[in-house]
């Protein structure tokens, strides 16, 4: 054991503010970068420092993907094989990889020097396939370019927003994304600043008149959850920022954080401020490395020109805002599950009632919303105010230009595909559309001209969640997605509730079966059981929604799923 | 007081009552698994749903509340999907034959036990390292009163936890260790809750 190690960690935990279970995963994570891994005795020290029992630390830590108990490797490559990259060869790449670094998946080289890991969507969908070497975000990875992936070299990821009327990328290109000189330049802060002279009632009834709904996937209006969190009188509220997209398919909030973070700053003050609240946190999915730090930066330069801390701008307000970094778990984008993970505890969601607006981090009324949906709360109290409505949508898959779109409520969903992404790539056939991300259901043909608005896709049982749109072409087939997908929720899965620790499994044996070697007489009755048994039943949005795209996909085509069909490849 | 109807009956009964609580009351029996009188029902279950009119989903009653006019369905068509499948996966995953309250729900709901059975099983080796008890996980349904009652709820031994995720959850001890090398104290508490014959006293096991 490396003592001097051991007394880093020490004075890390010597130093923090407070000694409790909420300094848990920070501490883990902690650990795990100094040592790779989490020792026995980092383990112990922890333990006696924030008064958490041992064998709870060991639960939770084995709850998430990115820590470990026993050692891992100096460069740890992650190669994602979520369904965008999967279907461009990822699963191939990382094989080739393995092999030529003579590993197998998961078991570090002998001489400590490499590891090779699959992972799920690591949000850079427009880039595919992709992978993350340590914190380093690779694109286009292939196997002819293995050598460079070793060395974490390659192609880096764009950030960048296409738009023809930019509202919430406005900003996007024409600042430094960490100077907020530059922010206040382009009307930075004017929207907060402007909400400071009103009182909470009007701030609040201009969040609702503005008709947002959240931005996180269940587009519930932002408003109304506003004004439940203020009629409490409690003393302590919170605002929390779900940065912790993880949904396949969904890279919007990495890219809003690494070219406009203050806007998302601002959003969180103007909450604040309407609700009563003192902190905040900010929650980011533990691979987007770039944009903790990022933020860190921005929370520094915020707090050193008055924006942020004690008595901010004189106005007697004062708020703080903390960055919590994920360890690798899609659950935790649940709120209550990211309630849980703040607290130090194991990304099990919670039975609601009650409601985050009532009870939420710490047992306290908590405002939680997605990265973009405070982005927006900021331009509604901006001089140019815009009500125009338009929301980013990520565009991914088989497109010529896949990537990032600010776009109106309302384009058609095969104009997006067509004008704006520039149709699919050597013009091949459309096979199919996802709408809504792994979660999400395949987008049957008579609706490719839907207009992307939520009425529209309500009445047609579709859902735009986190505005993900993923297109497939003629040379893919859809149990092999489907495969993608399952394998997805059968990694993700919590496994707190039956319907979806369960069904996730055993759906993900069948759909895997049925795509090496076809159906077996009652696949169809097994997966139709199990698929609304998950949607019924399940505790969280996680299970309810995990059978969505295999129930559309029998839907559509029935004839994959009966054992007559024969089997398919 | 509130009313409410469950199944078609008119049911008065407080306003701090779960449905499965008020159901009781009037001779209505809903099957649970995670449920214990005694201990913070997690709901994890979900054998207990019920259909409430005008809810998107199904309800566990064991911790939802009843509300004023609510009509609630313990055992309609959608809540017998549920249970059955539900049932039907468990027994595709576990030894469920020391499982007596199953065998019978199973039963009951016309469960067919064989539906998922070449499906992968979660099968490990004994545990038998202590003269008190012996504990057999591939009879375990995760059901967690074990780790509920070693922790806050009854004894703050803090032997056990869940490890893992998704299916892959398992109750287990500090780094997986044999029991007499842990904070365990042989209380006796996990063995009265543990519904399955996952963990039985040494002189029951003879
Ligand atoms: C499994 C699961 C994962 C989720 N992941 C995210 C996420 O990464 N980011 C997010 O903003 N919301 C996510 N959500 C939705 C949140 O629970 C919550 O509704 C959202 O943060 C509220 O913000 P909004 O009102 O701005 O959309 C997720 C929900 C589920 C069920
Ligand atoms: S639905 Fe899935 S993710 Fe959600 S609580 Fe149940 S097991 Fe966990
Ligand atoms: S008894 Fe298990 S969820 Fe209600």
């Amino acid at each position: 054991m490396n003592e001097q190690l051991l007394r880093d960690l020490l004075l890390y935990l010597n130093n923090l503010g407070i000694s409790s279970r909420t300094e848990l995963l920070p501490s883990l994570l902690k650990a795990q970068k100094l040592f790779g891994y989490i020792p026995e005795e980092a383990i112990e020290i922890i333990s006696e420092k924030l008064g958490v029992s041992q064998v709870e630390i060991y639960g939770v830590i084995s709850f998430y993907s990115l820590l470990y108990v026993k050692p891992t490797a100096d460069t740890v490559i992650r190669i994602c094989t979520s369904p965008l990259c999967s279907q461009k060869g990822s699963h191939k790449i990382q094989k080739a990889l393995q092999e030529k670094l003579g590993i197998k998946e998961g078991i570090p080289s002998t001489d400590g020097l490499f590891m090779v890991e699959s992972v799920h969507c690591l949000g850079l969908c427009a880039h595919s396939p992709s992978a993350l070497v340590n914190e380093i975000p690779i694109c286009h990875i292939s196997e002819n370019k293995l050598d460079d992936l070793i060395e974490g070299k390659g192609s880096k990821p764009l950030a960048r927003a296409f738009s023809d009327n930019p509202v919430l990328t406005s900003r996007f290109g024409t600042i430094e994304a960490d100077s907020i000189n530059d922010f206040i330049r382009e009307d930075g802060f004017k929207g907060f600043i402007h909400a400071l002279t009103l009182d909470q009632e009007t701030i609040i009834s201009n969040v609702k008149a503005s008709g947002l709904l959240g931005r996180g996937g269940a587009a519930f209006p932002t408003g109304l959850k506003e004004e439940s969190t203020a009629k409490d009188e409690a003393k302590e509220v919170y605002v929390i920022c779900n940065a912790d997209e993880s949904e396949p398919g969904t890279f919007k909030d990495r890219v809003m954080l690494l070219n406009d973070p203050y806007s998302v700053l601002e959003g969180m003050l103007i909450t604040a401020y309407a609700i009563g609240s003192h902190k905040g946190f900010i929650y980011i999915r533990g691979e987007y490395d770039q944009a903790q730090e990022l933020f860190a930066k921005v929370l520094k330069n915020a707090e050193e020109k008055g924006y942020l801390g004690e008595n901010i701008l004189n106005s007697g307000f004062s708020f703080h805002v903390e960055i919590r970094s994920g360890a690798g778990a899609y659950i935790c984008g649940e709120e209550t599950a990211l309630f849980e993970s703040i607290e130090g505890k194991r990304g099990y969601p919670r039975n609601k009632p009650p409601y985050p607006v009532d009870s939420g981090v710490f047992g306290k009324p908590t405002d939680i919303n997605n990265v973009e949906t405070f982005s927006y709360i900021s331009r509604i109290f901006g001089e140019k105010r815009d009500n125009s409505s338009t929301r980013l949508f990520c565009l991914s898959g088989d497109v010529k230009r896949a990537g990032l779109y600010e776009l109106p409520f309302g384009i058609p969903l095969i104009e997006l595909i067509n004008d704006w992404g520039g149709g699919t790539k050597e013009d091949r056939k459309i096979k199919t559309i996802i709408l809504g991300g792994a979660s999400g259901s395949f987008v049957p043909e008579k609706y490719w001209d839907i207009p992307l608005d939520q009425k529209s896709l309500r009445e047609a049982g579709l859902s735009m969640g986190s505005g993900v749109i993923m297109v497939f072409d003629e040379t893919k087939e859809i149990p092999s997605i489907l495969n993608d997908i399952s394998s997805f929720f059968n990694h993700e899965s919590c496994g707190k509730c039956y319907p979806c620790q369960l069904g996730s499994r055993k759906q993900h044996e069948i759909i895997s079966r049925i795509h090496k070697s076809g159906p077996l007489p009652d696949d169809r009755d097994k997966l139709l059981d199990i698929g609304f048994t998950m949607k019924d039943a399940s505790l969280c949005g996680l299970g309810q929604t995990a059978s969505s795209a295999v129930l559309s996909a029998i839907n559509l085509w029935p004839e994959l799923f009966t054992a007559k069909g024969g089997p398919l490849q | 007081m509130i009313g409410l109807f469950i199944d078609d009956i008119e049911v008065e009964c407080d306003e701090e009552m779960t449905i499965m609580k008020a159901a009781e009351s009037v001779g209505i029996e809903i099957p649970t698994i995670c449920y214990h009188e005694k201990l913070t029902p997690p709901g994890l279950c979900r054998q207990c749903v019920v259909e409430v009119e005008g809810a998107r989903v199904l309800l566990p009653s064991c911790v939802t509340k009843v509300r004023e006019g609510m009509k609630v369905k313990t055992n309609s068509p959608r809540v017998q999907r549920v249970r059955k499948t539900i049932l039907e996966m468990l027994a595709g995953s576990t030894d469920l034959s020391n499982a007596q309250g199953l065998q019978e729900q199973m039963k009951e709901s016309g469960a067919d036990s064989k539906r998922f059975d070449n499906s992968e099983k979660r099968v490990f080796p004994i545990k038998d390292d202590n003269p008190f008890y012996i504990r057999d996980y591939s009879k375990c349904i995760v059901c967690e009163r074990c780790v509920q009652v070693c922790s806050e709820d009854i004894q703050f031994s803090y032997a056990l936890t869940t490890s893992g995720r998704g299916y892959e959850n398992r109750i287990s001890t500090y780094y997986d260790k044999e029991l007499p090398q842990t904070s365990c104290v042989f209380c006796g508490n996990c063995i009265d809750v543990c519904p399955t014959g996952a963990l039985i006293a040494r002189k029951e096991s003879l």
